[in-house]
């Protein structure tokens, strides 16, 4: 497995590293390149055609909604030269560092679940005996498939609800406090589900006693009862229209965004890009980070928007900076391909059963077969997110290696500190001091 | 205020009337009440990272401190969002006024279908409109961009190869949301309009007045509360919406109110969801629309001035366009198909692939209905189109029927002004709560309230959840039939009164056939949100059983899209059949009752 930093000269090193310019990428001006009485003639010229109040009240808004100042424009490859000229230093201090081998470590560990374990052999009549379990997730589509496999395996009737990402904890939260117990196992990131077990909310597995590695596993806050297991992995990602651009002429780093050459074309997605420098503070100076990508906006004209898939398909922006996983509606579109800079993150997701589980049993059956070879199989296969050390990854993720460009792999010490990056990195990228 | 004191104030009433008035305000109560009080109590309940019930929370301000502290404080973001909200809401006006004094008062050939395709936008899933702007205005790939670049470089010294239009500006955001507000604009306008004698503006016109001269002066006078009640009305869908700013926002350097919300509730990259500080915020928006609301009675205190349904009978008189109705016809329906049926055509296009693909000669054989025979095998499906069906006839039907009897207690009450303005106010307040905000207050409502119900009667998680919090959006219905009783004069109740008929045979004989197309208008508008309507359910059901279109609509789109896609197609296609014949069949006998 190759350490974290072990490749960062060479990730980092070449600066533009593009062999071929893209000139025609290069002529896009916008309105910045009309005079005045151009601009004056162009209203008019568009708005000869209109005959009646009601276009010409749109053509004027319409007319009016015309760049000035943010357009990616000609005549501006003379401002100023990209960062990576002057090169950004990774940060080299040992706790950082001890940090992110923390992580690295579980892209090493692929030995699968031991279902022969006793306790799980004492557990199964257990829990079906039961009979049923429930699972809530990020998305139908996940609780679905493995639901289907594990009722399949054990003749456990299996239910999965899917909440979105941003509601999870809340509405978990709200049904706990309410006396509500409708869930048996959740799956989570490891940041929300750090939110969940921190709250005492989460049971306390033995899983080595459950056939499961127990590297994997980990413990709520102290004092708080309550552990977690990692099941799968996934990666932040960059997204590029193999039509427009070759894998030479992406950008290898994170400053390489700021040469001019991308200006207009890239977008990246607003949620991911808060979040995704929660990870990269712990590669590089969280202050230079700031800086960099306050450039990228209003040097580079990058687009923060909420959803970037349909400004890449649509090839509005050819360029797709700090998007996630392995999404089919990219990939399998045959026009996009992904590539990764130094410093992004990987996530970890993880099950734990719910302490208060109407089905505990069963619970605990199914979170450690979660942990399993099949199930890491099933999820890669349905959402491309699986457990990265048995090969269900993204290529690289899988040696932990990534092309051999250092990523910051989730752990608990990263998940713990990268809410309070996010935060400081949104609030001077978007605050208005 | 004591209740004989209260009994005095409401001897206007009789006691069917009392009772009656009585059950709608208290099942106003439960519809309106728990997102109101629980915005409330959650502002004041700080730390701004817990919900309101958690052992460690308290009273306090300090969620105000943070809400007018920090890198974004409050005043940057009224700014950009009042800047928004103003532009946006004056936009639809101008087209929304200019559309329906067209098919209103104009024989504008083709008027019932430009009313249906002006409908559109209210059926189209956000999601797939905001792939069609982006391929219709995309700087570099966009339709209309391509169009007018090839236009203009015909200029001699003019060379563009990108824009010139741009998405992502504040005039951007205003246009498209803009566009996005005409349908509803539309609506209430030509209802009013509908309402108004023409012979005012013909009398206007005998007189010598230009045309711009009596539409200043006497259509918009004419029509003036309904059309303030729409101004007022669209303001605040317009500030509470979400769509545009979430994807343009950032881009266009704005801060606006909905996705600050957003971002304050978002928690995936470890932040606390701070629910204090969207409380906190979501109080500040509930005052600012309690003062429109004070606004509006104050400017449509004398409404009888303008009623215009009154003992005197009058029939509509169209203009005549004469040789200018076929271009006014073109340009409406280039309006109408820039913003309704190109978006539409798109989702057609994605229904019919695996994954989208840009446009190309090539991509006709990849074209497949996969998508559909898929949707049709889903087990999910058929059980998503009846929840959503039932949600979108009852919870309209609920509302507007509660808000027809607060409207007419408030509109014609002699006296009790106190209470008047209270019951105004208050029935106009889910108005003023976000959807999100008021999603999650009913979330944490229900839940409680299940420990309380009897076991047989669950509530939480059920579709009659769902209806009680669609229901919740009354105030738009409220807003719209409180402008259409105001329009109708009380000689007309008088007389009823006079020649012998109690107050419910007056209101069921006189009153309710004179209202018949507000509250047919407050009802579709009401059927097609709840149709669409995503946060509410998103929340509640916390995406899961039971499922409604959206919510299902969401969770295809990220691994199946062309079955979203085509839940989408089906879903349009359906409302559009709907309407046509509500349109053709139904909307002349409203009109004749």
């Amino acid at each position: 497995m190759a350490s974290i930093r072990q490749l960062q000269g060479r990730a980092g090193g070449d600066g533009m590293g593009v062999s071929r310019p893209l000139a025609q990428l290069r002529r896009l001006p916008g309105l910045a390149i009309l005079t005045e009485a151009q601009m004056s003639k162009a209203r008019l010229g568009l708005c000869a055609g209109v005959f009646a109040p009601v276009l010409s009240a749109v053509a004027l808004m319409l007319l009016a909604a015309c760049s000035n100042g943010s357009d990616p424009g000609a005549g501006t490859s003379t401002t100023t030269p990209p960062a990576s000229a002057a090169g950004l230093t990774p940060i080299a201090d040992p706790a950082t560092d001890s940090i992110l081998q923390q992580g690295a470590m579980y892209a090493g560990l692929d030995a699968d679940w031991d279902e022969s374990a006793q306790g799980v052999q004492d557990l199964i009549p257990m829990a079906q005996a039961e009979g049923k379990v429930h699972l809530t997730a990020y998305g139908v589509d996940h609780t679905d498939a493995l639901c289907e496999a594990f009722t399949a395996r054990y003749g456990i009737e299996c239910k999965g609800r899917g909440i979105d990402a941003g509601q999870i904890v809340g509405a978990l939260t709200a049904e706990r406090e309410a006396g509500e117990a409708p869930t048996d196992v959740v799956f989570m990131s490891m940041t929300q589900m750090g939110q969940y077990v921190d709250k005492g909310f989460g049971a306390e597995l033995d899983w080595e006693s459950l056939g499961v590695d127990p590297r994997r596993s980990w413990e709520a806050k102290e004092g708080v009862g309550g552990n977690a297991a990692g099941v799968g992995n996934d990666q932040y990602t960059n997204f590029y229209r193999t039509d427009e651009f070759d894998e030479a002429d992406l950008p290898k780093t994170i400053d390489d965004w700021l040469d001019p050459k991308y200006k207009g074309l890239v977008c990246a997605p607003s949620f991911l890009f808060r979040a995704g420098n929660g990870f990269i503070a712990f590669y590089y100076d969280k202050d230079e980070m700031v800086d960099v990508h306050k450039r990228m906006i209003e040097e580079n004209d990058l687009l923060v928007t909420d959803d970037c898939n349909d400004f890449i398909l649509s090839g509005e922006k050819p360029l797709m900076y700090l998007g996630y996983g392995n999404p089919p509606a990219l990939l399998e579109s045959g026009v996009i391909g992904q590539f990764w800079n130094p410093g992004f993150g990987v996530n970890m997701f993880n099950v734990a059963v719910a302490g208060n589980a109407p089905n505990p049993n069963a619970a605990r059956l199914f979170a450690a077969w979660h942990t399993s070879r099949e199930a890491s199989k099933i999820m890669w296969e349905v959402v491309g997110r699986g457990w990265a050390a048995y090969g269900h990854a993204a290529e690289g993720l899988t040696t932990g290696s990534f092309k051999d460009i250092d990523l910051v792999f989730e752990s608990v010490p990263v998940f713990r500190q990268r809410g309070d990056n996010a935060r400081y990195f949104a609030d001077r990228v978007f605050g208005t001091e | 205020m004591g209740p004989r004191n209260l009994a005095s104030r409401l001897s206007w009433l009789r006691r069917g009337d009392a009772l009656l008035i009585l059950g709608a305000l208290a099942l106003a109560v439960w519809l309106v009440a728990p997102a109101v009080v629980m915005t409330v109590v959650q502002a004041f309940r700080p730390p701004a990272g817990n919900l309101f019930f958690e052992g460690s929370s308290f009273w306090g301000l300090s969620n105000f401190a943070d809400v007018y502290t920090g890198s974004r404080a409050l005043r940057s973001t009224l700014i950009d969002t009042g800047i928004y909200t103003l532009g946006s809401v004056g936009l639809a006006f101008v087209l929304g006024f200019a559309l329906a004094w067209l098919v209103e008062r104009t024989n504008l050939p083709g008027r019932n279908l430009v009313f249906v395709f002006l409908l559109f936008p209210l059926m189209m899933p956000a999601i797939v409109t905001t792939l069609g702007w982006v391929l219709l205005l995309g700087q570099r790939v966009g339709l209309i961009n391509i169009v007018a670049r090839t236009a203009l470089n015909w200029i001699p010294g003019v060379e563009i190869t990108s824009g010139p239009f741009n998405l992502t500006t504040m005039y951007g955001m205003i246009a498209l949301q803009g566009f996005g507000s005409v349908t509803l604009m539309f609506i209430f306008i030509s209802a009013a309009l509908r309402g108004m004698d023409p012979a005012l503006e013909e009398a206007s016109r005998t007189s010598g007045a230009t045309f711009l001269q009596t539409v200043r002066r006497v259509t918009i006078p004419a029509i003036r509360p309904a059309a303030l009640g729409a101004v007022i009305l669209t303001t605040i869908l317009t500030i509470e919406s979400f769509e545009v700013p979430l994807i343009l926002s950032t881009g266009a350097k704005a801060d606006i109110l909905s996705t600050r919300v957003w971002e304050l509730l978002t928690t995936g990259s470890g932040e606390d969801p701070l629910y204090g500080a969207v409380a906190a915020m979501g109080l500040h928006f509930m005052l600012l629309t309690y003062a429109m609301f004070f606004a509006y009675t104050r400017l449509t205190a004398r409404a009888e001035q303008f009623a215009t349904i009154t003992g005197k009978g009058f029939r509509a008189h169209r203009l005549d366009l004469g040789r200018w109705r076929w271009p006014v016809l073109g340009a409406v329906m280039a309006f109408v198909a820039l913003i309704s049926l190109t978006p539409f055509a798109i989702l057609l296009y994605t229904s019919l692939l695996p994954v989208y693909i840009p446009p190309g000669f090539d991509v006709i054989e990849k074209f497949t209905l996969n998508g559909y025979a898929e949707l049709f095998g889903n087990e999910r499906f058929l059980g998503a189109v009846t929840n959503t069906a039932i949600v979108a006839v009852v919870a309209p039907t609920i509302s507007v029927l509660v808000a027809l009897i607060a409207a007419w207690m408030v509109a014609r009450a002699r006296s009790a002004n106190a209470l008047r303005v209270a019951v105004d106010l208050f029935t106009s307040s889910s108005l003023a709560i976000p959807a999100v905000v008021a999603a999650f207050a009913f979330f944490i409502f229900y839940l409680w309230i299940n420990r309380v119900v009897p076991s047989w009667l669950p509530l939480h998680g059920t579709i009659v959840t769902l209806i009680l919090a669609y229901a919740f959006r009354m105030a738009l219905a409220y807003r719209l039939q409180h402008a259409g009783v105001t329009q109708i004069a009380r000689e007309l109740e008088e007389v009823s009164a006079t020649s012998g008929a109690g107050r419910v045979t007056t209101f069921r004989r006189v009153l309710l056939p004179l209202v018949a197309p507000s509250i047919f208008g407050a009802w579709l508008i009401l059927f097609l949100i709840a149709f669409r309507e995503f946060t509410l359910a998103q929340v509640l059901t916390a995406g899961s059983e039971p499922f409604v279109i959206s919510t299902l609509v969401y969770n295809l789109r990220r691994i199946d899209s062309d079955q979203a896609a085509a839940l989408s197609v089906l879903t349009v296609a359906f409302l559009f059949l709907f309407l046509v014949f509500l349109r053709v069949f139904v909307m002349k006998r409203v009109r004749a009752l």
